[in-house]
């Protein structure tokens, strides 16, 4: 009877060892699924605020002669890439300027010509760097580096250039 | 002849114990199986992301081109092949040397012009699987796109 009851009591222990390994199981795997998706949706929103933001501005403000690329001389005379998009606003002239400086991508408004440093743009998303190049007529290239230095391409076409 | 087996204490609690990791087990199961899917459905939306990013680029690099293949491929570093415009791309939708198999493939194939001034193509993604005995394509976008300027 004795070692009946035993067997019994070996069993219970070994089925709740069962239980609590399950339970330490799903937790883990929950747990592994939720970070990876949360680290994907986290990159593509990196993503969507950086690169996307530039395109959809280029494309609101695409009007013949009102997107060009640029450069830019920070204080440290360092030059670097950035797009100037102008507008009329009553008859005043002036120019919002997207670019990447001190580690995050910027954008400056302001009325054209006016002498502000690079540091005084919005901050919008942490960036390493924006290249703009011109492979053809009207069509940039866009290189974005993440933060976290992922590379984003992308080009845009300019119709009001057609 | 009437003798009954009394269960013990012991072992009641051991049927209940079994049926209750029994139920959890059944509720685990359904778990994993939901947090696999969720993981699929994330994957999923996170191509279709970068894959509208690829095709919006090859898309405006189409229109700068004029609707010309062979230009559009230069633009976009992709190969015409029986006139099919390719791209490559690795799982972590990295652009592939031309005539490289990757995991992802944008493919531009040029529509009859229908009139002098009007081009347009089928843009299609597809995510392959290769295996060792088949290798499977699987299209998870498509779209026409035009340029409305073609240039002679």
């Amino acid at each position: 009877m004795r070692r009946s009851s035993g067997a019994g009591t070996m069993a219970a222990l070994m089925l709740t060892c069962v239980f609590g390994a399950t339970l330490l199981l799903s937790l883990a795997t929950g747990a592994s699924v939720y970070r990876r998706v949360a680290d994907r949706v986290e990159q593509s929103a990196a993503q969507r605020l950086g690169l996307t933001y530039i395109t959809a501005k280029i494309h609101s403000y695409d009007e013949a002669g009102k997107v060009v690329p640029a450069v830019y001389v920070d204080p440290s005379a360092q030059e670097a890439d950035a797009v100037v998009l102008y507008q009329d606003i009553e008859g005043v002239s002036y120019w919002t300027i997207l670019y990447v400086y001190d580690g995050w991508l910027r954008e400056l408004f302001c009325q054209e010509g006016w002498p502000l440093g690079p540091e005084v743009g919005l901050p919008i998303v942490e960036a390493q760097s924006l290249v703009v190049t011109e492979p053809a007529e009207g069509l940039l290239h866009l290189v974005y580096t993440r933060a976290d230095g992922s590379v984003d391409t992308a080009d845009v076409y300019l119709r009001s250039e057609v | 002849m009437d003798e009954r087996i009394k269960p013990t204490k012991s072992g009641l609690f051991a049927i209940e114990l079994l049926i209750a990791v029994g139920v959890f087990s059944l509720c685990a199961a359904i778990c994993v199986g939901l947090f696999v899917r969720s993981e699929i459905i994330s994957q999923d939306s996170a191509d279709l992301n970068q894959a509208v990013t690829a095709a919006r680029s090859a898309s405006e690099c189409f229109k700068a081109a004029g609707g010309d293949l062979q230009r559009t491929a230069e633009l976009t570093g992709g190969e015409v092949s029986n006139g099919v415009l390719f791209l490559e791309f690795d799982g972590d939708w990295q652009k592939l040397p031309a005539g490289e198999p990757g995991t992802f493939e944008l493919t531009m194939t040029l529509q009859t012009a229908e009139s002098d001034s009007y081009s347009s193509a089928l843009l299609d993604v597809k995510r392959w699987t290769r295996s060792e005995t088949e290798t499977v394509g699987e299209s998870f976008l498509a779209w026409e796109v035009a340029a409305l300027e073609v240039v002679s």
